[in-house]
């Protein structure tokens, strides 16, 4: 494991911008636009303007409450062996979403995203080394909206083990999801046991305001036990500060206020410092969330997440190229690596391009392949004698080659990471071979993938099962 | 003679203090409201957003430009003819039903402004019925839908629909925009305009008056 992270900030500067928070939380508050939590701040000592929907927090009262952020956030698998908890078992990979679009399997045009591409994502995230964690790449254009949740959800636990997350807007969504989850698992005490569904949402608009509908929903969530993730998105430039100080101070400020209500709803709820981090372009407004600004917020965010003691998690390196080509791959490069450097528990990277609007197949799978550097830089080295190699340094010793060593022979195959995107070849071999780019190379591993069987899939009769409770609902024939 | 140059430059440093003090000094030497307007601000802004398509200009400086550009009209307006001190249109502006996203949208509004349009935002989660009666509230040349969801998008119709219906669709231009938004997509529900950003937003709705 690397032996410490890499800290953006100094103690002090990370006292500076809590306490500015609790400034701001203290003498500007929180806009909250939901009723319930307006009650929910007032009979726990916020003051709360009548007037305006102001909510202020005495200094105080933060300092209590954020006190009680249980230290670790755990994400069920389907299937056991996927199961992480962060921060001890991370950094984990993550795919984003949600993206209306899909740059097409077949022909590479850009198109609506359908059930018939959740179904292949689900599967590929299943196969995919590097990701660790299924949020739902893609919306549906051929489900209705209302049951958007529950399709979503069921193609992709169909087809991967993998915690799973997506997002929900009705009450009647949960409903049908703890329902889903209930009939996968088989029984409502080992769905509760083993929730593998997550919810993410965006209760908290910035600048500093905490909404109706979602809000309605995260209460919702927290009540029923359905682990939450509460985003914070600040827009460094139109709203939050352009600077990435003014940026933290406020999305930090805007963190401790949502969980806080969670905390409020029911102690002891799991949280994940949350956050998608973006500057405006201000040339022209552009939402530029493959800025390198992304990645070096994200530190900050992580560390003030590890003063909180609590894990830390969101995109970085969600890129604004248009396609897998050299943009793509140093916006998906260079952000997350800060970030896990930093300290990020939870990457979010894999699978979009174009700011989150349009999901691509090879993107997804040379993600991975990117998840799983990340990982390999975070384990750092270990040197033990073995690994120290003075033995064979001896041996060999000037001149010679280590390549016919036993010592080699015994760590070929794990001691480098070996790359299934990335080419080797030689100049000649490549071009004999039909000189193919990385994205090229990575549809090939697309279609090698989807061609191969799925043994995890639901098999037939959980599937008619499910098929019969939800006969009504489930729109998709995947 | 005042130094109309001078006043246009300072109007493109986005200095509304100085410009507001150039402008009336400009009227107390005897320049008329009408030459200042014409020869001095008119062109300084044309030169702002030149500078910005060109990326010279960044947003922000554009709209300190536009906010000096407004008071120094406070000062103009009262003595110009109707006429002459006429906005380049009135445009009313929201985000669809059911969707909340507004930063283009406001982003947009500003710009528009900045582009003399005379601006009524209504916000967001705004339903077809309600863009219909602020239609025959304001009376507008324009009327911006924008949306970020494609859930929401189909809203978009919903309301050009709804302007048909109540008979107001002849009397008012329709501009789409948001990031799922497309040329094609726009023209299909049968609104009149798109722009993929801020800066396009203004030449379209200038284009469309
Ligand atoms: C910031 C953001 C939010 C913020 C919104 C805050 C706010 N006050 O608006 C928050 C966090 C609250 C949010 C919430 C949600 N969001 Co959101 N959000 C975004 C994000 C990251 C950036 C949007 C933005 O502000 N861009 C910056 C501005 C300047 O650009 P713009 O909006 O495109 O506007 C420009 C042009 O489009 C144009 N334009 C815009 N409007 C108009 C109008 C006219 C008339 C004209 C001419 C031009 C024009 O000019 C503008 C200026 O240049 C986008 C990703 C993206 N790439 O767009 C996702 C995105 C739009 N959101 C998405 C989703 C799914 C959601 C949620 C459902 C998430 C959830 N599970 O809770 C909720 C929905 C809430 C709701 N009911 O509306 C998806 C949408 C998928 C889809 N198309 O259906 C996106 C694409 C991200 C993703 N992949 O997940 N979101």
């Amino acid at each position: 494991m690397l032996a410490q992270n890499v800290e953006l900030l100094s103690d002090d500067q990370i006292q500076t911008i809590h306490e500015a928070s609790l400034g701001v939380l203290q003498e500007v508050g929180i806009r909250v636009l939901n009723e319930t939590a307006r009650e929910i701040f007032c009979r726990h000592g916020c003051q709360v303007n009548t007037q305006t929907g102001n909510v202020c927090f005495p200094q105080e009262l933060v300092e209590k409450w954020r006190k009680i952020f249980p230290s670790t956030f755990r994400f069920y698998g389907r299937d056991p062996r996927y199961d992480i908890t962060i921060p001890d078992d991370g950094p984990a990979i993550a795919t984003t979403g949600i993206a209306p679009d899909v740059l097409d399997i077949e022909n590479g045009e850009r198109r609506r995203a359908t059930s018939e591409d959740l179904s292949r994502i689900a599967n590929l995230v299943n196969m995919l080394p590097g990701i660790d964690l299924f949020f739902v790449s893609t919306l549906l254009s051929d489900v209705p909206e209302d049951r958007y949740s529950l399709n979503s959800l069921y193609i992709s636990a169909k087809k991967c083990l993998k915690p799973i997350r997506c997002g929900v807007n009705t009450v009647q969504n949960f409903k049908d999801i703890i329902a889903l989850g209930e009939c996968i698992a088989g029984g409502t005490e080992a769905f509760q046991e083993r929730p593998f569904f997550y919810f993410g949402h965006t209760a908290s608009i910035s600048p500093l305001t905490i909404n109706n509908e979602s809000t309605s929903m995260v209460i919702e969530a927290v009540r029923r036990g359905l682990p939450s993730m509460a985003a914070v998105v600040p827009n460094s430039g139109l709203t939050a500060p352009l600077t990435s100080a003014g940026t933290l101070v406020l999305a930090n400020a805007e963190f401790l206020a949502i969980n806080i209500l969670i905390q409020m709803v029911k102690e002891a709820t799991p949280v994940i410092y949350y956050s998608l981090p973006a500057t405006s372009d201000m040339r022209n407004g552009a939402f530029s969330c493959g800025g390198i600004e992304s990645g070096i917020l994200q530190m900050g965010c992580a560390q003030l997440a590890r003063f909180y003691g609590v894990p830390s998690g969101g995109y970085a390196g969600a890129t604004n190229a248009k396609l897998s080509d050299a943009q793509a791959g140093f916006e998906k490069g260079m952000s997350p690596m800060a970030a896990m450097l930093g300290g990020l528990n939870m990457v979010m990277l894999a699978g979009l391009i174009d700011a989150l609007m349009v999901f691509s197949y090879p993107q997804l799978v040379i993600d991975s392949e990117i998840g799983e550097m990340i990982k390999r830089v975070y384990k750092g080295i270990s040197l033990d004698n073995d690994e120290l190699a003075l033995d064979v340094i001896k041996t060999i010793g000037p001149g010679g080659l280590y390549i016919d060593s036993q010592h080699t022979l015994r760590h070929m195959r794990t001691a480098t990471y070996f790359p299934d995107i990335a080419s080797r070849q030689s100049w000649q071999k490549w071009w004999d071979t039909g000189k193919y780019d990385t994205q090229a190379r990575a549809l090939k591993r697309v279609w090698n993938i989807l061609a191969g069987d799925n043994p995890d899939a639901f098999s037939p009769d959980v599937d008619a099962k499910i098929r019969a409770t939800f006969s009504d609902s489930l729109y998709v024939s995947v | 003679m005042a130094d109309l140059n001078a006043i246009s430059n300072t109007l493109i440093k986005g200095d509304a203090g100085n410009l507001t003090s150039q402008v009336k000094a400009a009227l107390d030497e005897g320049t008329a409201a009408s030459e200042i307007l014409n020869k001095a601000l008119i062109p300084g802004m044309d030169v702002v957003g030149e500078r910005m398509e060109n990326g010279d200009m960044f947003i922000p400086e554009v709209l300190m430009s536009a906010k000096a550009m407004s008071a120094a009209l406070g000062i103009l307006k009262p003595l110009l003819t109707d006429e002459e001190s006429k906005s380049a249109g009135r445009i009313i502006i929201g985000t669809v039903k059911g969707d909340l996203h507004d930063i283009g949208k406001n982003l947009v509004a500003m710009m528009l402004e900045s582009a003399g349009f005379e601006v009524v935002n209504l916000g967001v989660d705004i339903a077809p019925e309600a863009f219909v009666e602020a239609v025959k509230e304001h009376q507008p040349n324009l009327i911006g839908l924008s949306a970020l969801l494609t859930t929401t998008m189909t809203q978009m119709q919903k309301t050009v629909d709804a302007l048909k219906e109540s008979g107001l669709r002849g009397q008012v231009k329709i501009l789409v925009g948001g990031a799922p938004v497309t040329e094609k997509f726009a023209q299909e529900i049968g609104a009149d305009g798109y722009a993929p950003d801020a800066g396009s937003a203004g030449k379209l709705a200038r284009s469309l008056t």
